[in-house]
């Protein structure tokens, strides 16, 4: 641990009595009201701290107060109760108040905040600003860390400060590997790990290992996960075979009525090395990953990944000195990806090929300066160079067409420059008042160039169109936020938070070019089973938010807490779809509600609003029969379009997660009752369908000691068949490649039963 | 018998002998596929058929398919094939079957590309061409997994009421349906096709299904019954007339 020399008070406990803490103001004041960038919270795990036999101090009451009050921290502790039968890291984060979670493939649901999803959050791998290399989305950020690997979970859900923001508007999320662990000075620490998984479900099976070596300066860490499942299973058969019968004959495998078709996966595999050094109060991290899918099966995509190959380096070098702190990160990334369409859509592979190609290369550095005694003053800047292709190769054995005989150019040298500087005061004005004002700026420089049809005829016209006009543009994007936090006593806060936040749109809401149905259909980030067209003329989103939050709870956090949190925001070029009227898309496009139908951006404005609701309180806490927590969670959200009254798209209905826990010696248990209710407000631009409530209950238990942690959980334990609202079209079966086969209207049906045990060992 | 006399008669026994082929007549048939995936184009065959009132029979179904696929605009009845629009046709030049259906009024032709009905893959049984195979085997072409073993086969199938200038019933353009294997028509494995889901359980693999379909009387006639009579009348005429010159002489 860097030590500071600066007369530090804390009032952070210590939680690893051989790592001891002294903190600076400056640390102090970050710790109060936000994260402190990217700073090391070292070793605090159960298994390490087990197994170096030292005694966990639980910190709680610290950490809760690392993201504005609106935000929330997931524990390491409280990650492992759930990684080890988890597929997707997405998943690790249900349990956060406001936070939903968009379906896709078996490792790459998307997060949505407050519903805003996917990319206009800023989502973060170990300090990596990354963006997905797809025209679906389907390497998601948060696919390219397995969820044993993830150490800490924070998520900025109501106002993130314009240091931890930029070029987003719904929120951040960071995931961070487990923390460097060092051992004691003069000794040295070798540590590891090996567990396996099985999900009844799927049959979904896989084993991580890790193995660690450590001095008191260096640490090294290596960690590989193999993934594999089938597909999983409704509880119930959901495929009307009367609507079904003819698709089923239409070049498909046959499956059964209860059967998903397209959401298996097989051959994903991660590997990283994690280096670190630490020398008087400097630390330096070197990460390398990679992550390769052989096959990922999505459905509620018209495609499937058929490869992807993910590498990257991540340098972190975090400093601790008299004046202040600082923060350096440089790192990048280089995506292969491929997409095809499983057996289960076409008896021929490939049917449509489709590829794509990015490199990501980013980096910040950030300062952060204590002055007159009780403000801190973060200065700093990032950027992110993002490029993509992405082409598809014509198919063999045919003729001038289709998909003969040049390569389909989707987007062709790609790229989306940012640029951000921004500047941030805390201050700590009385022991009562807190504030926060930061402002910044981004400039993004996106360009693609010219692009081509899989040949001339069917193509030649957009192509002209899109070739004539200049696809070089800047945006100068500004934000600011303010925070303002009371906290009257020891048993309640309040915070007040403002900003006003901007995002560009994306390589993928401008480009794409196609209006021909099969490739507009490719073109698809939200699983809504529709065709979609860019837009080269979007402006960036404007964001301005209001926040409220309450925190209550009794003096030690030890028997209650409740947390409200009101919302509103108001988006200003909302970048929404409306209904393409090109010749091209055909007359009907702009009368149809039953079918899917050819969208392009466009710039709108949207106000969503909502509620968040969070609580907990210990029961009975008795050292025989161990302490009995009930937890609750409610979450409300509506999203609409102030331009033409429509609802937003995937937008959660009224929802909670009501959970007793149990905790006695080793043993973690939790009986989860998650309730949601039925959606009935849905787009009517993306012709969404509505979805009925539905009750779940989820059984799990967990044992650990210093030695092995045994995890059993039984999912939907009722067996209950259930649509989630954010579930996207069954598009899993049948020829894809066009808007009128799949039946439109039946929604992807969540897992059936499902019965599952890990197994960890630690040495 | 003078030679006016002998013609007359001549003419007379041509026009009897020709009597029975007086009930076959050829018409012009547009066939329209509606294809939302590739608008503003459509498929369209455009051809013509001999048919027989009295057997209710179909002969030399031939005529050109569109590839709505290809090219940019749409075609253009008034400007003929390739006048307005830039799509490739295919020339279907052999009718290979043909029935009659008793319960929907007429009879069905479809002619080919190949003088062969090998069009769909029939792993998943079938015959190999019909619309319902062609639906059960996803419209994946003959001889598939072998690209090259793609004969690259296309039809057009229609239909004829027994009247053939009556308007067709949406029951009877259920059934209409087409299906291009050639290189300008796979998607994939899949060869474009066009049928609908109450005829056959599925719209076509681009989602295209049957619209319409006009049939006419041919523009350029082959002598028919009322043809032979008008020209048997104006021999009548000649030859009387040049009698009562011979007379009046
Ligand atoms: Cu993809």
């Amino acid at each position: 641990m860097p030590r500071l020399s600066s007369g530090a008070v804390t009032h952070m406990k210590t939680h690893s009595k051989y790592q001891p803490v002294k903190l600076s103001a400056s640390v102090q004041l970050s710790v109060i009201f936000l994260t402190l960038a990217s700073s090391p919270s070292y070793a605090d795990t159960a298994e390490v701290s087990a197994a170096l036999d030292i005694p966990v101090v639980e910190v709680e009451g610290v950490r809760a107060h690392s993201v504005p009050l609106s935000g929330k921290e997931i524990s390491e502790r409280d990650i492992k109760t759930r990684s080890s039968t988890t597929l997707d890291t997405t998943r690790l984060l249900e349990d956060i108040p406001g936070l939903t979670v968009n379906e896709a493939g078996a490792i790459s649901a998307l997060p949505a905040i407050h519903g805003l999803a996917d990319e206009r959050l800023k989502i973060q791998v170990d300090g990596m600003d990354l963006s997905a290399a797809c025209p679906n989305h389907m390497n998601s950020i948060l696919s390219y860390i397995n969820p044993v690997k993830v150490g800490s979970v924070k998520a900025f859900t109501g106002i993130t400060p314009v240091s931890e923001g930029g070029d987003s508007i719904g929120g951040t999320i960071q995931v961070s590997s487990l923390s460097p662990v060092f051992a004691e000075v003069g000794k040295q620490l070798i540590n590891g790990s090996v567990g396996t998984f099985y999900r009844s479900n799927g049959y979904a099976h896989g084993w991580n290992a890790s193995a660690g070596f450590a001095t008191d300066q260096l640490s090294f860490q290596y960690s590989e996960s193999h993934l594999s499942s089938s597909n999983y299973r409704a509880a119930k058969n959901f495929k009307d075979a009367s609507t079904w019968a003819p698709v089923l004959r239409n070049g498909l495998e046959k499956t059964d009525l209860d059967e998903v078709g397209s959401s298996s996966i097989s051959g994903s595999v991660n590997k990283s090395l994690d280096m670190a050094f630490k020398r008087d109060g400097h630390l330096f991290q070197l990460g390398i990953s990679q992550q390769s899918v052989g096959f990922e099966g999505f459905p509620n995509q018209r495609m499937d990944m058929t490869n992807n190959e993910n590498t990257s380096f991540n340098f972190r070098y975090t400093g601790l000195f008299d004046w202040g702190d600082l923060n350096l990160k440089l790192f990048r990334q280089r995506v292969k990806h491929a997409m095809d369409m499983s057996y289960e859509r076409s008896y021929a592979m490939p049917a449509m090929p489709m590829l794509s190609e990015s490199q990501t290369e980013g980096g910040s550095l950030t300062a952060s300066l204590p002055f007159l005694n009780d403000h801190l003053f973060k200065v700093g800047g990032d950027f992110k160079l993002y490029k993509l292709d992405d082409w598809w190769p014509p198919v063999q054995g045919m003729g001038p067409g289709a998909m003969c005989c040049n390569n389909f150019w989707n987007v062709r040298n790609g790229k989306r420059d940012r640029v951000g500087i921004f500047a941030e005061v805390e201050s700590n004005w009385t022991e009562d008042w807190v504030t926060s004002l930061g402002v910044r700026t981004d400039m993004i420089n996106a360009d693609a160039g010219k692009v081509q049809g899989y040949s001339a005829g069917l193509y030649q016209t957009d192509a002209n169109t899109f070739n004539a006009k200049s696809q070089g543009r800047r945006d100068q994007n500004y934000d600011w936020t303010a925070l303002a936090r009371y906290t009257p006593d020891r048993t309640q806060s309040y915070e007040l938070g403002l900003a006003r936040k901007s995002r560009s749109p994306s390589v993928y809401e401008l480009y794409p070019w196609s209006s021909f149905t099969m490739a507009a259909l490719m073109n698809n980030l939200v699983g809504d089973g529709n065709a979609y067209i860019g837009n080269m003329s979007l402006d960036p989103e404007i964001a301005h938010t209001a926040n409220i939050s309450a925190d209550w709870h009794d003096e030690n956090r030890s028997v209650w807490a409740a947390k409200a949190n009101a919302y509103l925001t108001y988006v200003d070029n909302y970048i929404d779809a409306v209904r393409c009227t090109l010749a091209s898309c055909g007359a009907a496009n702009t009368t149809k509600t039953n079918g899917f139908v050819t969208l392009q951006y466009e710039n709108h404005a949207a106000k969503l609003y909502g509620l968040d609701l969070s609580a907990y309180r210990v029961l009975a806490n008795d050292g025989q029969l161990g302490q009995w927590t009930a937890k609750s969670m409610i979450g409300y959200v509506r999203g609409e379009n102030t331009r033409t009254g429509d609802n937003l798209y995937h937008i959660m209905p009224l929802n909670g997660r009501f959970t007793l826990e149990h905790k006695l010696g080793g043993w973690t248990s939790q009986a989860e009752v998650q309730m949601v209710s039925a959606k009935t407000h849905v787009s009517a631009v993306r012709n969404e369908t509505e979805t009925d409530g539905y009750g779940l209950l989820n059984l799990r238990t967990s044992y650990s000691n210093k030695f092995m942690k045994v995890d059993l959980s039984l999912e939907n334990a009722l067996n209950k068949l259930y649509y989630s609202p954010l579930g996207g079209a069954y598009l899993g079966q049948g020829f894809s490649m066009t808007s009128g086969i799949i039946p439109w209207g039946i929604n992807v049906p969540g897992m059936g039963r499902s019965a599952n045990v890990a197994v960890t060992f630690f040495y | 018998m003078n030679t006016i006399n002998k013609l007359l008669a001549t003419t007379a026994f041509l026009a009897l002998s020709n009597s029975a082929f007086a009930t076959v007549a050829t018409y012009n048939i547009t066939t329209t596929w509606f294809e939302p995936d590739t608008q503003p184009k459509n498929t369209y065959f455009v051809g013509s058929f001999n048919y027989d009132s009295t057997t209710k029979t179909i002969t030399s179904l031939a005529g050109k398919l569109s590839e709505a696929m290809t090219g940019s605009v749409n075609y253009n009845a008034s400007t003929g094939i390739n006048g307005a629009d830039n799509m490739t046709w295919l020339s279907l030049n052999y009718q290979l079957v043909s029935w009659y259906d008793a319960s929907l009024g007429g009879t069905f032709a479809a002619t080919f590309k190949n003088n062969s009905t090998n069009t769909f893959w029939t792993g998943a049984g079938g015959n190999g061409w019909s619309p319902a195979s062609g639906v059960a085997a996803g419209g994946i072409y003959y001889g598939f997994p072998s690209a090259g073993a793609n004969p690259g086969n296309a039809y057009a199938l229609i239909f004829v009421p027994d009247n053939p200038l009556t308007v067709l019933t949406q029951a009877q353009i259920n059934k209409l349906a087409y299906a291009d294997c050639s290189a300008g028509g796979i998607m994939g494995a899949s060869c474009m096709t066009g049928t609908s889901a109450s005829g056959y359980g599925s719209v076509g693999t681009m989602s295209g299904y049957p619209l319409s379909q006009v049939i006419s009387m041919t523009t350029v006639p082959v002598p028919e019954p009322e043809t032979y009579a008008m020209l048997l009348l104006g021999l009548a005429f000649m030859g009387l007339s040049s009698r009562q010159k011979t007379l009046s002489r």
